[in-house]
């Protein structure tokens, strides 16, 4: 195993998030009272790994015998994780309701960490690795996000994602004991001489299940709904964005690599996409709890997701980037608008949001925003996901599925407008003085904002490079 | 030969023929070669006319959201906050008409081409570019649009709760209804469709009348349906073409296999008819017309019906000539079924509004007549049609609120000789009203006159019902209206009633001096929208 400097500055993202993690670490320990701190040294970390990111953007290597592939695939979804995770850094700067533990920043930098392993990996093992580390970062930040939190959900919420993890690891140790490899193309390959056998559908099962949980894929969305109900806001917002874009981006590469022509897979992940973006659609219609309507709405987003791996064709791994980004900037606007809406007012009600523009006009056009991006409105980036995964699901011939997910997406926009309209057109349920919003609630509305708003206009680019990634995912 | 001399020789029997039932006698052969035709390859960013800049179409696009995003930002408390808010979103939108005023001043001679036509590269991957560009038909329809959203911004000058976010809706409106006729791709179409649907339920829920939240979601509901209908049958569309485009022009030229093109025909026309509205489709439209702002109600009334027009226009007429010739029959019926049900729906109403919306639904469903006939004479007169009736459904609808905003009640029954405290009340109902009808030296006129010459000789039967159902349909509804409402004797609660004040009469005589214009020089459009329409029926038959 050869593993020279080249390799090494390879991984140059991934050491300034580990350095950053470990002053993080150390910072906690040695200062009482630092954590705003913490959380300012792991932007700073996430900003440099995006900075090593950018100047690697046209590398292409192979590293550790084919575990991890540096192409243009993982360098967009790492990408769009690290952009992420900074801002649910900032979301936790923002965050005014809860106090997060000293070393919180340091396994936020650690699941993140594991995030861009799993977009880079190649090979059975170190994608079960980068798996398992993020089932364990992710635990971790839900079990030590008190006291606005339960134990009894950290606990949930660790048990749901080292399950998954461990569920994935079964499933790849049968496709291992199946094909030989661990190389997912050599795996892709054996298994393809071998033909199929009822090992192979409980391995690929055991493998979805693992996968459904951390993105809330119907029927295993509950350890989603855990998080998001219980967590703090920004710990959902990293569930919702970093780990879920880590999770579809490594299915896609199981996807491609192992099942790529099983056209038994497609109907499954295709009839899997259609109940969860139903299901998720019509559970949030009735839904009274603010965070667990969040919840349901994402679900909803994995049901697209799920959908863009329908028929494993490039134009899907295209729309999955794109819509994984367009997820990603829908979901930290609304998490950066109820941040600065909880600061004010304590409740989950989602009948409590009426009239919210009277007293914070400014979080409450920053939610309508999300919330009609999230849904699906033209023209924000929710519309532009969810038209390229469709239109790839109908060049992959599955236009009965496109027509559920054009249903779920007018349904969901039916219900996101009657909340905008509760939002700006309702008297207010509460007396509640207007407030500026804090520094960083600010940055965060802002940047949500303009990521949800412009997203139109940098989809050029970005599907330019997303089309570029799909080729190195499938040539 | 003046324009109108030029439409009405090509009234003629053999030019009054369908291209599409009879190719050979065809008058567009003799015609069509002479015209530069646009091709599908993409045009570099060109002007239309030197002497205007080439970002005019974005302008006309884009300035009332710039506008209205400012407007939301600024306070709007007090009386002077509220006046400045007023004020800004008068001057974007009258900036927005100046424009396009400009736009059809230099649009002369245009010969069916694109004018202002701008291309700038946004999504090369999947064929989709920022293609903005107008004929004829668009442009006709550009003023109509510009014009009552200015209109509806003049007449919203009592509105004092939320008055930032309601100018911003306003021109939010108008985004999307300039945005839908400037847009040459269909994604840009797609992007711009739900605009109005959005800002309607939201101007409906927060400033409409005691049904305003039922009305609201239907709008809403049906809306959505209408877009995502535009949304399935454009991924469609766009899937069979090779390489994938979004542009209308290449998708013009792309040759449609199997049984996709009458899915795809019946996907398009659904979108168009929800909002045209044709029968059973119209709750949504009734409702919509009677819950909003007598403001916002012009808007509608007005402007959506004349987006469905134009995409039938388009898209249907356009791009399926042969399922449409194939689907005559079909789309007869519905348009009779559309103009009766209205019409005796329209009679029975008392709710004035209502009444209102039934008419306009009645006059919308004669550009289904037009569009059916595929005749260029019709299709001429339907273009003018839905001009007049664009603009004398928001005379009828501004008048009415301006007549409820004085008695309390929008009940006809309860309305009686009002022309005696309302003389000019009386007077802008009756232009309108009869603008509607077709009364000689009034804009319907022109457009009834063509409509049914064009289609006459298509189809003798069905026209003649059409137009004659119409005729007495409506005309009984205006005539009994007005007469129960301003003639007869005047209730004592009545008797200090105010006449309409100066603002009122400005954009009220705006749109009728528009109406009277339009009647007297149908010249003025006819034109450019008969160069705009052979250029679009040359790409149907070809």
């Amino acid at each position: 195993m050869s593993f020279s400097i080249q390799n090494a500055l390879a991984f140059t993202p991934e050491w300034w998030l580990l350095l950053g993690a470990a002053v993080a670490f150390t910072l906690g320990r040695v200062r009482t009272g630092s954590e705003d701190q913490t959380s300012v040294v792991g932007l700073i970390a996430v900003v440099l790994a995006l900075a090593g990111l950018l100047t690697q953007l046209r590398s292409s290597i192979t590293i550790f015998e084919g575990a991890f592939v540096v192409d243009g695939y993982t360098r967009l979804l790492q990408g769009i994780v690290l952009a992420s995770a900074a801002a649910c850094l900032l979301l936790a700067l923002a965050d005014r309701t809860w106090t997060p533990a000293p070393d919180f920043a340091g396994f936020l930098l650690l699941a993140t960490t594991a995030a861009m392993l799993i977009a880079g990996a190649a090979d059975l093992v170190s994608l079960a690795l980068g798996v398992a580390l993020l089932g364990m970062g992710l635990g971790v930040m839900a079990v030590e996000a008190r006291p606005s939190s339960t134990p009894a959900a950290g606990v949930g919420a660790f048990i749901a994602s080292t399950l998954a993890a461990a569920v994935i690891a079964y499933g790849f140790a049968l496709l291992y004991g199946l094909s030989g490899e661990t190389a997912l193309a050599a795996v892709g390959r054996r298994l393809g001489q071998t033909g199929s056998r009822p090992a192979l559908a409980v391995a690929l099962a055991l493998v979805l299940a693992g996968f459904g949980v951390l993105i809330g894929m119907v029927p295993v969305q509950w350890g989603m709904q855990s998080i998001f109900q219980r967590a703090p806001l920004p710990v959902s917002a990293f569930t919702g964005s970093v780990a879920v874009t880590a999770a579809l981006g490594g299915l896609m590469r199981v996807v491609t690599g192992v099942a790529a022509s099983g056209s038994a897979v497609s109907l499954l992940l295709a009839i899997l996409a259609a109940a969860t973006m139903t299901g998720a659609t019509v559970a949030a219609l009735g839904e009274r709890s603010l965070r667990r309507l969040l919840s349901w709405i994402l679900v909803g987003q994995a049901g697209f997701g799920l959908a863009a791996l329908v028929g494993a064709r490039q134009g899907g791994v295209a729309a999955l980037l794109v819509f994984s980004a367009s997820l990603a900037a829908g979901l930290l606007a609304a998490v950066a608008a109820l941040v600065a809406y909880f600061h004010r007012v304590h409740s989950d009600r989602v009948a409590d949001i009426s009239g919210m523009a009277s007293y914070a006009p400014a979080p409450a056009a920053v939610l309508a925003l999300a919330l009609a991006s999230l849904s699906g409105i033209p023209p924000l980036a929710g519309f532009f996901g969810r038209l390229l995964v469709l239109r790839a699901v109908v060049d992959a011939g599955y236009s009965w599925l496109a027509l559920i997910g054009v249903a779920s997406t007018v349904l969901a926009a039916f219900s996101a407008l009657r909340l905008v309209r509760a939002v700006f057109l309702d008297p207010p349920v509460f007396e509640v003085h207007p407030v500026l919003p804090h520094r960083a609630q600010g940055t965060a509305l802002g940047l949500g904002t303009l990521a949800v708003v412009a997203f139109g206009a940098f989809l050029g680019p970005l599907l330019g490079f997303a089309t570029v990634a799909a080729r190195a995912v499938l040539p | 030969m003046t324009g109108f001399s030029l439409l009405m020789a090509a009234a003629s029997p053999s030019a009054t023929s369908s291209p599409l039932a009879t190719p050979s006698a065809s008058p567009l052969p003799s015609i069509v070669p002479s015209l530069p035709i646009p091709s599908g390859t993409p045009a570099p960013v060109t002007l239309a006319n030197p002497t205007l800049p080439a970002l005019l179409l974005s302008g006309i696009v884009w300035i009332p959201l710039i506008v209205g995003l400012v407007l939301l930002l600024l306070p709007a408390r007090s009386e002077a906050e509220r006046a400045r808010v007023r004020i800004g979103a008068i001057v974007g939108s009258g900036f927005v008409l100046v424009l396009a005023v400009l736009m059809w001043y230099g649009f002369a001679d245009q010969g069916g081409t694109l004018a202002y036509e701008e291309q700038r590269a946004w999504l090369p991957q999947l064929g989709s570019s920022y293609h903005l560009g107008v004929d004829g038909v668009s442009l006709a329809l550009l003023l109509l649009t510009s014009l009552l959203s200015l209109v509806a911004v003049l007449a919203s000058s009592r509105v004092r709760e939320r008055a930032g976010a309601y100018f911003a809706l306003l021109l939010l409106f108008e985004t999307g209804l300039n945005g839908v006729l400037a847009a040459v791709d269909y994604l840009l179409i797609l992007l711009f469709w739900a605009m109005p649907v959005v800002a309607a339920f939201l101007l409906i829920a927060g400033w409409g009348g005691p049904g305003r939240s039922r009305a609201a979601l239907k709008v809403l509901a049906f809306g959505l349906a209408s877009t995502a209908l535009l949304l399935v049958a454009v991924l469609i569309l766009a899937g069979q073409s090779s390489p994938p485009t979004f542009d209308l022009l290449s998708l013009h030229n792309t040759v449609l296999h199997g049984p996709a093109t009458g899915l795809l025909f019946w996907l398009f026309f659904a979108a168009f008819a929800i909002l045209l509205p044709a029968v059973p489709l119209h709750t949504w439209f009734i409702d919509a017309v009677a819950e909003a702002g007598a403001p916002v109600a012009a808007l509608i009334g007005g402007a959506l019906p004349a987006l469905a027009g134009y995409g039938l226009y388009r898209t249907v007429l356009g791009d399926f000539p042969a399922d449409l010739h194939r689907m005559r029959g079909a789309i007869l019926v519905l348009t009779l079924a559309t103009l009766i049900w209205s019409g005796l729906s329209a009679l029975g109403q008392d709710d004035l509004k209502r009444a209102i919306a039934f008419l306009a639904q009645s006059r919308s469903s004669l550009v289904l007549l037009a569009v059916v006939s595929a005749a260029p004479v019709a299709l001429n007169g339907g273009v003018v049609l839905i001009v007049a009736s664009g603009l004398g459904v928001a005379l009828l609808l501004l008048t009415a609120g301006m007549i409820q905003e004085r008695t309390g009640t929008h009940s006809v029954r309860a309305l009686s000789g009002l022309a005696a405290r309302l003389p000019r009340a009386a007077i802008l109902y009756l232009v309108g009203g009869l603008g509607l009808l077709g009364l000689p030296g009034l804009a319907g006129f022109v457009g009834m006159v063509l409509v049914f010459l064009g289609a006459y000789p298509v189809d003798r039967t069905t026209t003649t019902i059409a137009i004659l159902a119409s005729a007495l349909l409506s005309g009984g509804l205006v005539v009994t209206s007005s007469e129960r409402i301003f003639f007869g004797p005047l209730p004592d609660g009545f008797a200090r009633l105010r006449d309409l004040g100066t603002l009122e009469l400005t954009y009220a005589v705006l749109l009728v001096a528009v109406i009277v214009l339009l009647g007297v020089f149908p010249t003025l459009l006819a034109n450019d929208v008969n160069f705009g329409i052979l250029s679009l029926l040359a790409r149907g038959a070809g």
